[in-house]
């Protein structure tokens, strides 16, 4: 549901470095950011390459779904669990467990900040594709070993899963079933030993493989990222904003927005 | 081209050598197949060839073995692989990288190559092992065959002019093993060197040059491509009964938000039959399997199974038992005793399990542990396990794939015993002519979807 969507669209085309700058630019503004309407700003600015992207319905259903849960929490748990003061009580459940105005209010700017945050990243993701994105956190700085590791984790996480359902459908066709946690917990185990075991095996497989072709860290990526005229352009926009923003948030210091709804 | 001199190998935990006093000469550009029963060493040699023993399995090394005139054990295996391909089994656990190109690319990257010079070779290689179209798909949307051709053109790319190739077609259907060898004769006829172990040999004859024969870990037979023993069809395929275990009118099947995988597929098995399944990959056999055994419900039409209309899995267990490929994936317990008793503790049921075993010939491993058996050992249990159940409806998939003539002869005897004493059906799923030929007294054709032929063998 979060996975690499292909797509004609600008973003699309994009360097995945300058869709990376992106989500650090929002990320960068989400916590500087104390004013809740110009975090709506944010949210606002964060949506737009939506717009460009369209997902399929079912996407966007789960990411409401998902999105609408974690404001909730967010807020409710704020609701709840806010403890600076003033406190203005909305509801009490129990002693010394109530619901503040304040924290409702700070529950909701955090979620705003969450938002944008998850908003400009799942952009990254979904426009993406998965060995780009390796290829230029590569470029950026991350240890060649380490882009391999990740690599190989996408590689054979499809594989895993459907290893897993397989293993988890010959225990049921041999009878395995029942409710409850101990036969979930048996089943847990039942599921676990082989799929480790099967991981490990195929983990020196791999290895073997991969020493025969020659693994070296002094790995040269033959794959080259070019930024283009839109790359800059965008990089430039978001440079103007992010000081904008810094520059705008400023006067308001380290004022506490929850104590102020 | 390549030398082994009473060369001898023992490996680190073992106490026995794998093989022994080997000598043996190929030469240039040609194409050799090492044969031999699972265990005989013919993989052992391959890794002596491309330099993983000693460097990665270490172990006792004894005699010289060149390639191209250099010592693979006293040579940094990055240099080894600049002139010894080595394509594996398994084509999921060689390929690395998400998307085609890249993954050609991996060695030559790893070589250190300019870019520029990687790019060139890995287009050279893509088009050589015609993949060109498929250069910018991901990795794990291809098919089995061309993941092996994928793994090649990586070898190829890296400038290998000896390939080393481990049972690779042994999980191929017949059309993608009959592509890959057709690409392994165009590499043959452009003078490659070929090294290739494989238990089936049919189609082969023709190929390849010369047929080095593995016993016990030494050479047994060197000559031209020998004559195929016929295999003895199997006495204990008992004649069809009258009872129909499996009833299915019209019916049809898709996956959600996928097009039909089967469509309208009509048939009846009946008790004491073995029919065996073919037909290219993805067309519908594992899925077939799956509606059988009630992992699946059809999307169309009607399916009885021993009396038991549109059934759910629920009603199935222990009317219908399905073996997987891979045995691994279906041995979940501690002991072999364990493992068959499992399904038989699940559902209430009594079982002899001394018998069962003595059969198919664990009895003495009865308290190890199932993963500490061989591969073909493991395949037996795991079958046993289904058959513990005493199902009425015996469904195999692919069983037979990796296996050697013995190995899977042995297997398939352990089902037809079992399933004659119950009464049962047994149908499996095979790309092996051998084993059909052998086991089944019908046969069942898939194509794209369609039951395109229902006759005996």
């Amino acid at each position: 549901m979060i996975a690499y969507l292909e797509g004609p669209s600008p973003i699309h085309r994009l360097d995945p470095r300058t869709k990376i700058a992106w989500s650090v630019a929002v990320s960068l503004l989400a916590v500087i950011f104390r004013q809740p309407w110009y975090l709506a700003c944010l949210l606002a600015v964060t949506l737009c390459p939506w717009c460009l992207i369209r997902p399929p319905l079912t996407r966007l259903r789960f990411l409401l779904a998902a999105v609408g849960a974690t404001v909730f929490g967010t807020a409710l748990s704020q609701g709840f669990f806010y403890t600076l003061e003033p406190r203005t009580e909305l509801l009490r459940l129990l002693p010394g467990l109530s619901l503040s105005v304040e924290g409702l209010w700070y529950g909701g700017v955090v979620s705003l900040r969450l938002l944008a945050v998850l908003a400009a990243g799942t952009v990254v993701v979904f426009t993406t594709h998965p060995a780009d994105l390796i290829l230029a956190l590569t470029k950026l700085g991350l240890p060649q070993w380490f882009s391999f590791m990740l690599t190989l984790a996408l590689r054979f996480l499809p594989e895993t899963i459907e290893q897993a359902k397989r293993i988890l459908v010959a225990q049921q066709l041999r009878g395995a079933g029942g409710r409850g946690p101990l036969a979930a917990a048996r089943r847990f185990r039942l599921l676990v030993v082989p799929l480790v075991t099967s991981l490990l095996r195929s983990a020196r497989q791999i290895a073997m493989a991969a020493e025969v072709r020659a693994y070296s860290v002094r790995h040269v990526p033959a794959r080259e990222l070019r930024l283009s005229k839109w790359d800059w352009g965008v990089l430039l926009g978001l440079t103007l904003l992010t000081v904008a923003g810094c520059a705008a948030a400023w006067p308001s210091g380290p004022r506490e927005i929850g104590a102020t709804p | 081209m390549i030398e082994l001199r009473a060369v001898s190998y023992v490996y680190p935990t073992a106490t026995r050598p794998t093989l022994s006093d080997v000598d043996l000469a190929v030469g240039e550009g040609e194409w050799l197949l090492l044969a031999g029963p699972s265990g005989c060493g013919k993989s052992t040699l391959l890794y002596l060839l491309n330099g993983l023993i000693p460097h990665v399995v270490g172990g006792d090394l004894r005699g010289e073995v060149r390639v191209n005139g250099f010592s693979p054990a006293q040579t940094p295996l990055a240099e080894v692989s600049r002139q010894v391909g080595t394509v594996f089994q398994n084509p999921e656990v060689q390929l690395f990288m998400l998307r085609v190109a890249d993954d050609v690319a991996f060695g030559c990257e790893n070589l250190g190559l300019p870019p520029v010079e990687t790019l060139r070779r890995v287009e050279r290689a893509l088009a050589q092992l015609s993949l060109e179209c498929l250069k910018d798909h991901e990795v794990f949307r291809l098919s089995g065959g061309q993941k092996q051709r994928l793994a090649i053109a990586g070898a190829l790319a890296m400038g290998c002019r000896v390939l080393l190739l481990d049972e690779p077609t042994s999980d191929l259907d017949t059309a993608s093993r009959a592509e890959l060898l057709a690409v392994l004769r165009e590499l043959h006829r452009a003078g490659h060197t070929i090294v290739m172990t494989e238990h089936r040999l049919d189609g082969l004859q023709g190929l390849v040059d010369r047929v080095v024969t593995l016993a016990g870990g030494r050479i047994a037979t060197d000559g031209p491509f020998p004559q195929i023993p016929g295999v003895v069809p199997a006495d204990q395929a008992p004649g069809p009964g009258v009872e129909a275990i499996v009833e299915a009118e019209q019916v049809a099947f898709a996956y959600p938000g996928h097009a039909p995988v089967l469509h309208d597929i009509s048939f009846r098995l009946y008790a004491g039959e073995v029919v065996g399944l073919t037909g290219c990959n993805g067309v519908g056999k594992t899925t077939l399997l799956r509606l059988l055994c009630g992992l699946l419900q059809p999307s169309r039409g009607r399916l009885t199974i021993a009396g038991r209309k549109q059934p759910s899995l629920r009603e199935l267990v222990g009317v219908a038992g399905l073996l997987f490929q891979n045995p691994d994936e279906q041995l979940f317990t501690d002991s072999v005793v364990a493992e068959v008793e499992f399904g038989p503790k699940n559902l209430g049921r009594t079982l002899e399990v001394a018998p069962l075993l003595n059969r198919i010939g664990l009895f003495q491993h009865r308290d190890d542990h199932p993963r500490s058996l061989s591969r073909g050992q493991r395949q037996r249990l795991a079958a046993a396990a289904v058959l513990a159940t005493r199902p009425q409806l015996v469904l195999l998939d692919e069983p037979t794939t990796g296996l050697d003539q013995a190995a899977w002869t042995a297997l398939m005897q352990t089902v037809m015993e079992q399933a004659r004493e119950a009464g049962a059906c047994v149908l499996f799923s095979t790309h092996h002519d051998e084993v059909l030929e052998a086991f089944a007294n019908r046969r069942l054709r898939l194509a794209e979807g369609r039951l395109i032929d229902d006759r005996l063998p």
